[in-house]
């Protein structure tokens, strides 16, 4: 691993030295390699392109990085890091929890014995590989193929995560079977925002959820980096902001997560990142609905250098309902860039879609999202929403709602308001004996309560919510 | 007068409704008879030659050539209907078209032609009742021209841009492309280089010029391209309202419409600038209207998008000046093969300035509406409001309807709002006004009318007898 071109993210020695050190099946590595042809043929994106617009791609070189994993060993169990300490306490009962820390670089997935008995699967994804080899398969590289109304075509970096992923995991419900907002499965990622003798590293993370017909599940992933040195591991906010102009790109995280949501199934997933001030996080999240699926996605972004999100709600079949929710929380230099698409692609669908953005000191967000309507999906409802608070000076935000409507029998609207925070409110608060400084961070937490207040998981917005509300106090 | 007019009023609202976007009412032709037109293509000869006939300037030759390099260096625009664009063939176009020698000041020394072209449309009436003046462009020349007297006393210079280059040069030069560079755009570059005709107005400190002024434009030639320029400077402290309508018969291979609208607001004045653009379904609308809004000056754009085959039309408003305002109103209806691409762009570079943009289209038959803006904040631009609303009616599953805002803010102590919406004609309210014994489509009518509403009501009563036609057959005329 210490000869950089040997594992960087753009050499054909790393696709291969994958295959076989994992051992992986003949039709994952034909995988691999093909997106990997299509990954190096497909050009870098630059600001200039409109999806990327405002971004600091260009001085991104992935010849640069390291690739990094997979995890192996699952020795040292203790030693779990803030985050997901204050996590597991929070959420009082789980079902399951997997675990993957780059720092400790320990790995482990339990999973609640009645739910494996009714045939759930919840594990690595080199596991799964190894243990359901048709299933992961099935998901891994035919589910593209498979899906018609995937209209976009992979960009650069789903290409690199098809070829080059080595972390995350495959979680699979079969038909009827409900995982509760009670007691739902957890899961932590952790990498290290550190370099490696001079190299930023590279984490390609997959994660694949299966929801069978009428099945239920209810899931939490957090996402997090922090410096293995340090003693408040996962708490790398706390990095003096003066550090922050310096701060260079140490880390890249490209994370690719497909959610499949069956017929009449209902899916809740709870995503929160809290990344440090080095990490450019790159993620692509593709959901699809089936007929009256119901998927209900809450993501809370708490930091990073930059953050590159797409999320894509794909509703494939009649009837079906999503309902994607989103905070954002920027400070320092930050630059948060969301893209959302809901396309609607069958007849009676429902989508939702409420982004709330607030920004401290001089973080800059860009929020661009598009509702396709396309002809067939008459009687289609889309509603968008984003809303910016302004906090910091010289914090910035562009918001970019799209409308593309080929069906008449539809409800389509959207709303984006930017501004600073209520001056009434302010004044109704200090006039009752609060400082400036409280008001103002009561106000911010309750723009982001609203969203929230809507994750059924149990303990999970308490534990956002307290996340955020210490990120907003500093 | 109206006897002579070439339409019967449909007699029912769903006649009406059945004829938004159909037929062109105005698609005939008269024979062309023409003092000069240009060959086909763009070469420099041509533009010398532009330049030379209209006995310019020297600078303003220079300035052609050098808009000429650029439109030349320039590549086609990359987003937007870039399928429609690029059919364009800039060597199958006529740039310019002289069709008679002078500019008249008065209508009996019209050529019969072209008057009969005007009779038809009810120009003449509409002068004698109320016009203050009328710049009637026919081709690339303005043809006819009349100021009212009251106007010139009080030193309004209303006339056609090439009258107002060789009568005020000064004024011209110090003010002729300093809100639109040639360099702008491709289509700007175009204009930049070719531009024949289009109207000057200059009204000085404090003259509030209470009737509204307005041009005529016809395109008659085949495959002619009309570039007109267009330049209002409002002096500090004045008022004055333009109004622009445009009308073009029907003909087989397409037209080029590239024309460049400058407006300057000085501190305290006020412009507000009406469009109704009505083009056959064969032209090409590249337009680039901006304006610039200093110091307590205020400026609005009441833009009504109806005809052509490609409008892509955003107008533009600077606020430089610390509590200027700017409004952007329009609607847009698209029939079939139509593409309407219009939106607007208020740039907020000034503390305290405000802005309101209300956008409203129509697809019908397979037409295509979108809505394209951007609003900008400036760092240190405090205290801007700003408020963006869109509406989109689909008639049918053919159709399409999209919306591309773009909300850039740079500065804190601001708010920004934006709202779209698209749907179809709501149930609940065609079953209210069909429980109340309209048929559906008089209370489909009747909602479309009620749509288009803040804008017709935008519109002077006084408007030219041939532009209200159009409104009230096109929209208005739905209801009785």
């Amino acid at each position: 691993m210490s000869d950089a071109k040997l594992a960087n993210t753009i050499a054909r020695e790393r696709v291969d030295g994958l295959t076989v050190s994992n051992a992986e099946p003949k039709w994952l590595k034909e995988s691999r390699l093909a997106a990997w042809e299509a990954y190096l043929q497909t050009p870098m994106p630059t600001a200039r392109d409109d999806e990327w617009r405002k971004t600091e791609i260009d001085a991104i070189d992935l010849s640069k990085f390291v690739a990094v994993g997979p995890i192996r060993s699952t020795a040292g169990q203790e030693n779990k890091n803030a985050l997901y300490l204050s996590c597991i306490k929070s959420v009082a009962k789980n079902s399951g929890v997997f675990d993957e820390d780059y720092v400790r670089q320990s790995q482990s997935c339990s999973l609640d014995k009645d739910l494996a008995a009714k045939g759930v699967i919840f594990l690595s994804l080199t596991e799964a590989v190894e243990k359901h080899p048709q299933l992961a398969e099935k998901y891994l590289v035919q589910a593209k193929a498979d899906e018609n109304h995937r209209k976009a075509g992979d960009d650069k970096f789903t290409l690199m995560n098809r070829a080059l992923f080595t972390g995350g995991y495959f979680l699979y419900v079969p038909k009827n079977v409900q995982i509760s907002a009670e007691a739902p499965l957890l899961a932590f990622i952790n990498l290290t925002d550190e370099q490696k003798e001079g190299h930023g590293q590279a984490f390609v993370e997959r994660l694949i959820v299966v929801a069978e017909d009428l099945s239920e599940v209810n899931l939490m992933t957090v996402v997090s980096s922090s410096n293995g040195t340090s003693s408040a591991a996962g708490n790398a906010v706390e990095i003096k902001s003066a550090n922050r102009k310096a701060a260079e790109t140490a880390t890249l995280a490209n994370i690719f997560v497909e959610v499949h949501v069956g017929s009449q199934a209902k899916v809740n997933l709870v995503d929160c990142s809290q990344f440090a001030e080095n990490v450019f996080a790159i993620s692509r999240t593709s959901t699809y609905i089936g007929r009256d699926g119901n998927l209900d996605y809450t993501t809370a972004s708490l930091g990073a250098k930059q953050i590159k999100s797409v999320i894509e709600t794909v509703m494939v079949d009649r009837g079906g309902q999503s309902d994607i929710k989103g905070i954002v929380l920027g400070d320092g230099n930050e630059h948060i860039s969301y893209n959302t698409i809901q396309e609607h692609a069958s007849p009676d669908t429902t989508s939702n879609i409420t982004f709330r953005v607030a920004l401290k000191d001089s973080a800059a967000s860009i929020y661009q999202g598009i509702v396709k309507v396309d002809k067939a999906a008459q009687r289609t409802n889309a509603f968008q929403s984003n809303k910016n608070l302004l906090l910091g000076s010289e914090a910035r935000a562009d918001s970019i709602p799209k409308l593309e409507i080929l069906a008449d029998d539809v409800k389509c609207s959207h709303g984006a308001t930017v501004g600073p925070v209520d001056k009434e409110q302010l004044f109704y608060m200090m006039a009752r004996g609060l400082s400036l400084k409280v008001a103002e961070e009561l106000i911010v937490t309750g723009f982001f309560a609203q969203v929230l207040n809507t994750i059924t998981i149990a303990g999970a917005a308490e534990w956002i919510n307290a996340l955020a509300a210490e990120k907003i106090h500093q | 007068m109206s006897a002579d007019l070439a339409f019967e009023p449909p007699s029912t609202e769903s006649a009406v409704i059945a004829e938004i976007g159909n037929d062109y009412k105005y698609g005939f032709s008269d024979t062309e008879n023409y003092v000069f037109k240009s060959g086909r293509g763009l070469t420099r000869e041509i533009v010398c030659k532009i330049s030379e006939m209209k006995k310019e300037p020297e600078w303003m030759l220079k300035f052609r050539l050098r808009a000429l390099d650029i439109f030349l260096k320039k590549p086609m625009p990359t987003w937007g209907n870039c399928g429609l664009l690029n059919d364009i063939d800039f060597d199958n176009i006529y740039y310019y078209i002289k069709p008679s020698q002078n500019s008249e000041k008065s209508w009996d020394d019209v050529p019969e032609g072209i008057k009969n072209t005007f009779d038809r449309l009810g120009i003449p009436e509409a002068e004698r009742k109320f016009l203050a003046g009328v710049t009637a462009q026919y081709e690339s020349e303005v043809v006819y021209h009349s100021i009212r007297e009251d106007l010139e006393k009080e030193g309004v210079i209303f006339l056609d841009m090439d009258t107002a280059l060789r009568e005020h040069p000064e004024i011209v030069r110090e003010h002729f492309a300093t809100v639109i560079p040639a360099a702008d755009n491709k289509f700007s570059a175009l204009n930049s280089a070719v531009w024949s005709g289009g109207s000057f107005i200059w009204v000085p400190p404090g003259v509030k010029v209470e009737i509204p002024l307005q041009a005529y434009f016809r395109i008659n030639a085949e495959n002619m391209g009309q570039f007109e320029r267009t330049l209002i400077i409002a002096e500090p402290g004045s008022f004055v309202h333009y109004i622009e309508g445009c009308t073009a018969p029907t003909y087989s291979t397409d037209s080029l419409h590239s024309a460049v609208v400058e407006l300057i607001a000085k501190p305290g004045a006020h412009i507000r600038y009406t469009t109704i653009q009505n083009w056959s379904k064969n032209v090409y609308n590249l337009v680039t209207k901006r304006a610039v809004a200093h110091e307590d000056a205020k400026v609005e754009w009441v833009d009504g998008n109806l005809g052509s085959k490609l409008t892509m039309k955003y107008p533009a408003i600077y606020l430089l000046g610390p509590r200027a305002h700017g409004e952007v109103l329009s609607i847009a209806f698209a029939g079939e093969d139509q593409h309407q691409d219009a939106g607007a762009k208020i740039i907020h570079a000034a503390p305290d300035t405000t802005s309101l943009i209300v956008s409203k289209s129509i697809s019908k038959n397979g037409g295509r509406t979108s809505y394209r803006g951007l609003i900008k904040v400036y760092p240190k631009a405090t205290g801007v409001k700003s408020s963006v609303k869109c509406d989109a009616l689909l008639m049918d599953d053919a159709s399409r309807s999209d919306t591309y805002p773009t909300m850039e803010v740079d500065e804190k102590d601001v708010n920004i709002e934006h709202e779209a919406t698209v749907s179809k004609v709501g149930e609940e309210q065609l079953f209210y006004l069909m429980s109340r014994g309209l048929t559906q489509d008089e209370a489909t009518a009747m909602i479309v009318n009620g749509f288009f509403e803040p804008f017709t009501k935008e519109l002077p009563l006084e408007y030219a007898v041939e532009l209200n036609r159009l409104i009230q057959l096109e929209m208005e005329g739905s209801v009785g």
